[in-house]
């Protein structure tokens, strides 16, 4: 199990140094002068030099290759690449835009983007599972149909059409401030938005996998010995199911983390959604680059997490 | 306790499944009495409706597409079908066990067999955690699992088939039902660890005082085990004679087929016989007699084709189904479902070591 997550971790570290080389070269292939935005150009070339030098956007690229392939030489790994990875990791990266050290940025910016994700995913995920089991129960029954046609027309109303739609109605119908943070309003008519538009896929997803599981014969035996319903489906078939249902949690997590970019967008909320956005657009390459980061380590120590997790929920998987 | 005592009596049972094809009527019309202490052994091909006729007793027939539509169901007096669901619960696992065909999948693979058997103590009666777990452990040991107090923390896939269905009759038997229903308890048990199992069954039974529901397809286990035996086809009972009798002097054809594709010890055959044809298709059963169109006797006869012959009292104690046996015109019709057919083994039998 130790070795295990020690080798996991170790490739981890692989796959979060190739997330933040592809970001960073992308980000670099964009044509047009990212000092442009920074510097006035009327100042003349000194001062652009100067932001330049500041930022290390003198520096090659990634591998300084005019040392040729010496690279035991610390002019070799002296690169733009590098220095944003030293900035990264020791948490010293700042703004392009307002020179603010990220680490304040995205403490401040992430409580917003998580009060409003963090409900709306347990929420969601709760609904979504007991919904699901239920329905699953009783497949083939007019609740099942009902409730599955309600799921797929949930999904198929775009995103965009709730938001409008909701805002519409606070705006002409029911005047309620409808932007920024300081009504309560302005947090949960997100959470419910974000939770009536995700959990229609979650509900056909949870119930595919329930489905599988209660038809099984265990079920029938549960059922022999004279366990209630709620016991058969939530002790018996829920701890069954939870290997598939983890993984599309852990999927969830970039959401979690980035928050949903148009809810905090529509909605006013300064959380790490519209940092980001605001950020691709003023090509402040540490923010992007970082909150990429973020999101990557994320990801890959929920995998981790996950595959931990089945071994506890499974007694028949062992972690080698 | 009257020795003739029907502990379950079934009565014109129904059990129909309402699928987009159709109306498949998977038991129609079954009646049967299982007495006190006796071993009942319900036979049939695969898709006959024996499996169905047990899920129907224990009420768990899947809903939709499956429904009772007619019948009763007597547990010791009680009509099972008029229970609210929630008394219907407290008969199951405890008046009332099963185990199934499956010891691999019939198990909960996330928790130790402990957690499911303490779980089935608990629901019926009241005992705390400590005594739970020294029942649970007592009665894996009483069902021949060695160690029981390790395997009691053991999971399903730690068990080997047979320890596995031993587990699941630890499990049926942790609140001491009255009747146990066996749904092919040894079809995917290997030869040795069958014999196994049924020799714990019978012992159990003699322990116990239980009563078993044996359902299986395999006539050897019948010779084997059973008191009484009923013989199911295409969603009928075709035959009800106690083991003697049924295994002596079969009346009905399709029983007296099963016999004849037997091997035989002593007998040299090239081939083993068959019954020709195949089971009938449950949403297009032939008319008149389901058996006619694979029967040797009744294929060609009009009467066969036309009209079902309902079960008939043709001897004591042994009902029949066929037009064509012995005395079946005049024979009664009698009430099969009124007692059980009384049965005692003969202990001659057992040959002395």
């Amino acid at each position: 199990m130790l070795a295990f997550i020690l080798r996991r971790l170790i490739q981890a570290v692989f796959t979060i140094f190739g997330v933040m080389l592809l970001t960073f070269i992308l980000f670099r292939a964009i044509p047009g002068d990212v000092s442009a935005r920074y510097v006035n150009p009327k100042l003349g070339k000194a001062a652009r030099d100067a932001w330049m030098e500041r930022h290390r956007m003198n520096l090659p690229l990634v591998l300084n290759t005019a040392v040729h392939v010496q690279f035991w030489k610390p002019e070799f790994w002296n690169t733009q690449f590098f220095w944003h990875l030293r900035q990264s990791l020791t948490f010293e990266a700042r703004s392009f835009k307002t020179d603010e050290k990220l680490t304040k940025i995205v403490a401040e910016r992430a409580k917003y983007s998580l009060a409003l994700t963090v409900p709306a995913m347990a929420l969601g995920w709760l609904l979504a599972l007991v919904v699901a089991c239920v329905v699953a129960y009783f497949r083939g029954s007019w609740f099942d149909y009902l409730m599955t046609f309600l799921a797929v027309l949930g999904m198929c109303v775009p995103y965009l059409a709730y938001m409008i739609g909701v805002q519409w109605f606070m705006f002409n119908v029911k005047p309620t401030a409808a932007w920024g943070l300081r009504y309560p309003t302005n947090i949960y008519v997100p959470v419910a938005i974000a939770v009536i538009a995700g959990v229609g896929a979650s509900v056909r997803f949870y119930r595919t996998v329930i489905l599988d599981e209660v038809n099984r014969d265990y079920v029938r035996t549960a059922m022999a010995k004279g366990v209630p319903l709620p016991g058969v489906l939530f002790r018996h078939v829920l701890r069954n199911c939870m290997l598939p249902i983890l993984t599309s949690l852990v999927t969830a997590i970039p959401f979690l983390i980035i928050g949903s970019l148009l809810l905090e967008q529509f909605f006013g909320i300064p959380g790490l959604g519209p940092l980001m956005l605001g950020s691709i657009n003023d090509r402040d390459i540490p923010i992007v680059t970082n909150l990429t980061f973020l999101t990557a380590a994320l990801y890959t120590l929920g995998l981790l997490l996950t595959d931990v997790l089945y071994a506890v929920f499974d007694p028949r998987i062992r972690l080698r | 306790m009257s020795e003739n005592a029907a502990i379950l009596t079934v009565r014109g049972l129904q059990t129909h499944f309402f699928t987009m094809d159709g109306v498949v009527k998977a038991v129609d019309g079954v009646s049967f009495a299982v007495g006190r202490r006796q071993t009942f052994a319900l036979v049939g091909e695969s898709g006959c409706g024996k499996s169905v006729t047990a899920l129907s007793i224990m009420r768990l027939v899947p809903h939709p597409p499956g429904r009772i539509v007619a019948g009763e169901v007597l547990l010791d007096g009680t009509s099972l079908l008029a229970l609210r669901e929630r008394q219907m619960r407290q008969v199951r696992g405890a008046k009332v066990s099963m185990i199934f065909q499956e010891p691999m999948t019939s198990l909960n693979p996330v928790y130790t067999v402990g957690n499911q058997i303490v779980e089935a103590i608990r629901l019926h009666q009241r005992l705390p955690g400590r005594r739970a777990r020294d029942q649970a452990v007592a009665v894996l040991s009483q069902v021949g699992i060695p160690d029981p107090a390790q395997r009691y923390k053991e999971y399903p896939h730690q068990l080997s088939g047979g320890m596995r269905q031993r587990a699941m009759i630890a499990m049926a038997l942790s609140c001491d039902p009255d009747l146990l229903i066996a749904d092919e308890p040894t079809t995917a048990l290997d030869v040795t660890i069958e014999a196994q199992i049924l020799d714990l069954l019978k012992r159990l039974k003699a322990e116990r005082g239980l009563t078993i529901m044996l359902i299986t397809h395999d006539l050897a286990v019948v010779a084997e085990t059973a008191d009484v035996v009923a013989v199911m086809y295409a969603s009928k009972l075709v035959e009800l004679a106690d083991v003697q009798a049924l295994f002596q002097r079969p009346l009905h054809p399709y029983t007296q087929g099963l016999f004849r594709s037997l091997p035989r010890l002593g007998q040299k055959k090239r081939r083993l016989e068959t019954i020709p044809g195949s089971v009938p298709n449950p949403l297009a059963f032939p008319a008149g007699c389901k058996f006619h169109p694979r029967c040797l006797i009744g294929a060609g006869l009009e009467r066969c084709q036309t009209a079902e012959p309902p079960l008939r009292l043709l001897q004591p104690n042994h009902y029949a189904a066929c037009w064509e046996c012995p005395g079946y015109a005049e024979a009664p019709a009698g009430d099969p479902a009124a007692a059980p057919i009384p049965y005692h083994p003969p202990e001659q039998n057992e040959p002395a070591d």
